[in-house]
């Protein structure tokens, strides 16, 4: 295999999916699939009952990711600080390898969207985003935190630089991690006509902590990423050419809408493997939790 | 312009405040894809209403007003009551008190039954969320944690256990007043809920008064058999957990 550089001290932990209600059960029967966890923070923040049994359960089994949607880094509006102290509960009952969210507002002037909203790419919308950052890296300096690209589908008048510009300046100065989501780059590329290879390129590979792969809806005239597909050729195109650029990176399978029987995820999740062992070859699979 | 103004706009657009076209072009952007944002936001708490008030939103879609009642009914509550939680499932949580308010107001469809049964459902909810955790080992007869006691107007158990069966053609009951009782199973987690009886409500006291089955026979007067069938039968349910 290539070399595993720990980005930001996080090992390559192979080829995961996200935890989903209908597989609750079904996924602890397929460790030999699965090599990590990833899950959605806010549908275990201080949950009882089930959830919070099967936290336990996937914490103990599997290494564990937290990625959240409701941090809203780039609003205006402060930092909610009732969801910061839930997040940290979560995190220090979980220990997860690392944590993230969006590059995104999904709230403002007290209204949560529950969508992603994208920040204009301005030097403004940059200082302010990567001053949040810090504050949440703060609150848990001992565990990377990451910001995902997400998928937008307007670009505003007011941007002042490109994504990738916005993004490498912003990893850079706040000293995050990026979750790349390499369907959300070609979901991008096509809607907003850009080289979704150069896109990659232009990133800072060393930042790279994680990976995400999806399916979407082209609906024609727009590509919706709806995490509701299987993931298509030229995604995993575009995937084996993140990882002949940047070298083998934890990746996770997300499939959240219209969600399919175990086994069609785990094949998929054998597919994204197989494409990425292609790449970089045979890995070792990360150690049972309680021995890392 | 500002982050700021930009996010008001954005605000403003997918909040309703401001048409599309015209807030696409303050921010110079396609407005086919600035929609994409505004019908995103109403999609997802309309289903996340939807998935936690089934019964209701069957209930009022069935009125004589029908779908046209539930569209309406849902419009106004996203205007009167926007989302203000990062969790996606409270969106649903003012629904009962709104309902309630329409119905104070007069509003045609809108029966004190539906008010009934949202308050039913959404109580179902937060059990299922319950933070407690139920001991799987109790030293003395001890109440589930997540019991929730819920006074109605109207018999809704009855009506929600046909619904949990698969029966849809379901007549509202007729008015009385009623205690629900809800609780989280100690295994299995999922919701229970049983009209309050004479049977669970003194294993309820038992418990909570933390006496033996010999104490409460004592106190009640009751033989100790009943007394053991009664905190049996509570035992069972999930309502009370013993050693």
């Amino acid at each position: 295999m290539t070399d595993t550089p720990k980005r930001l001290g996080a090992p390559f932990l192979g080829y995961g999916v996200g935890l989903r209600r209908p597989h609750w059960d079904g996924v602890f029967e397929a460790a030999d699939r699965v090599d990590f966890l990833e899950i959605l923070s806010e549908n275990f923040m201080d949950a009882g009952g089930e959830p919070s049994v099967v936290l336990d359960r996937a914490a103990e089994a599997f290494p564990l990711v937290l990625h959240g949607t409701a941090l809203s880094i780039g609003s205006v509006t402060p930092l909610d600080t009732d969801y910061l102290d839930a997040l940290d509960r979560l995190v220090e009952r979980t220990r997860p390898l690392w944590f993230s969210d969006h590059l995104c507002f999904s709230s403002a002037f007290g209204v949560e969207y529950h969508d992603l909203l994208p920040v204009p790419f301005t030097r403004e919308a940059l200082d302010h985003v990567v001053d949040r950052v810090r504050q949440v890296q703060a609150r848990q300096p001992n565990i990377p935190f990451l910001l995902e690209n997400p998928s937008y589908y307007v670009e505003y008048g007011a941007n002042e630089m490109s994504e990738a510009e916005f993004l490498v300046e912003l990893v850079t100065r706040a000293d995050c991690g990026l979750l790349l989501d390499v369907n959300n780059v070609y979901v991008n590329s096509v809607n907003h006509g850009y080289d979704a290879r150069a896109f990659i390129d232009a990133l800072p590979a060393e930042r790279v902590v994680q990976l995400h792969m999806a399916g979407h809806d082209d609906l024609g005239d727009v590509i919706i990423d709806t995490h509701g597909a299987p993931v298509i050729p030229p995604v995993l195109d575009l995937f084996r050419h993140t990882v002949e650029r940047i070298g083998p990176v934890s990746t996770l399978l997300e499939w959240d809408n219209a969600l399919p029987p175990l086994e069609t995820l785990l094949a998929q999740n054998d597919a994204v493997r197989a494409a990425g062992v292609e790449v970089h070859g045979p890995y070792p699979r990360p150690e049972p939790r309680g021995q890392r | 312009m500002t982050l700021e103004q930009l996010q008001r706009l954005m605000h403003d657009v997918v909040k309703q405040g401001v048409e599309v076209d015209a807030g696409a072009a303050a921010l110079g952007v396609d407005p086919a894809r600035l929609r994409i944002y505004r019908n995103f936001t109403r999609t997802h708490v309309r289903t996340a209403l939807e998935l936690n008030l089934p019964m209701t939103r069957h209930l009022l879609s069935e009125a004589p007003l029908g779908e046209t009642l539930w569209e309406s009914l849902y419009e106004d509550y996203l205007r009167a009551c926007p989302p203000r939680s990062w969790e996606l499932n409270a969106a649903a949580e003012a629904f009962p008190a709104f309902l309630e308010a329409q119905l104070d107001a007069g509003r045609d469809g809108v029966t004190h039954f539906a008010v009934c049964l949202a308050a039913f459902e959404w109580a179902q909810f937060e059990t299922l969320r319950h933070p407690a955790t139920v001991p799987a080992e109790v030293d003395a007869t001890t109440l589930n944690p997540t019991l929730t006691l819920l006074q109605q107007a109207y018999p809704v158990v009855p009506y929600a256990a046909r619904w949990s069966r698969g029966e849809r053609d379901l007549s509202p009951p007729a008015p009385a007043d009623s205690i629900a009782l809800l609780f989280r199973h100690p295994t299995r987690h999922h919701c229970r809920f049983y009209a309050a009886s004479d049977v669970l409500l003194f294993a309820m006291k038992v418990a909570h008064d933390g006496l033996s089955a010999q104490q409460a026979a004592a106190a009640s007067g009751q033989p100790l058999e009943a007394v053991e069938a009664a905190l049996t039968e509570a035992q069972r349910t999930g309502l009370i957990l013993r050693p």
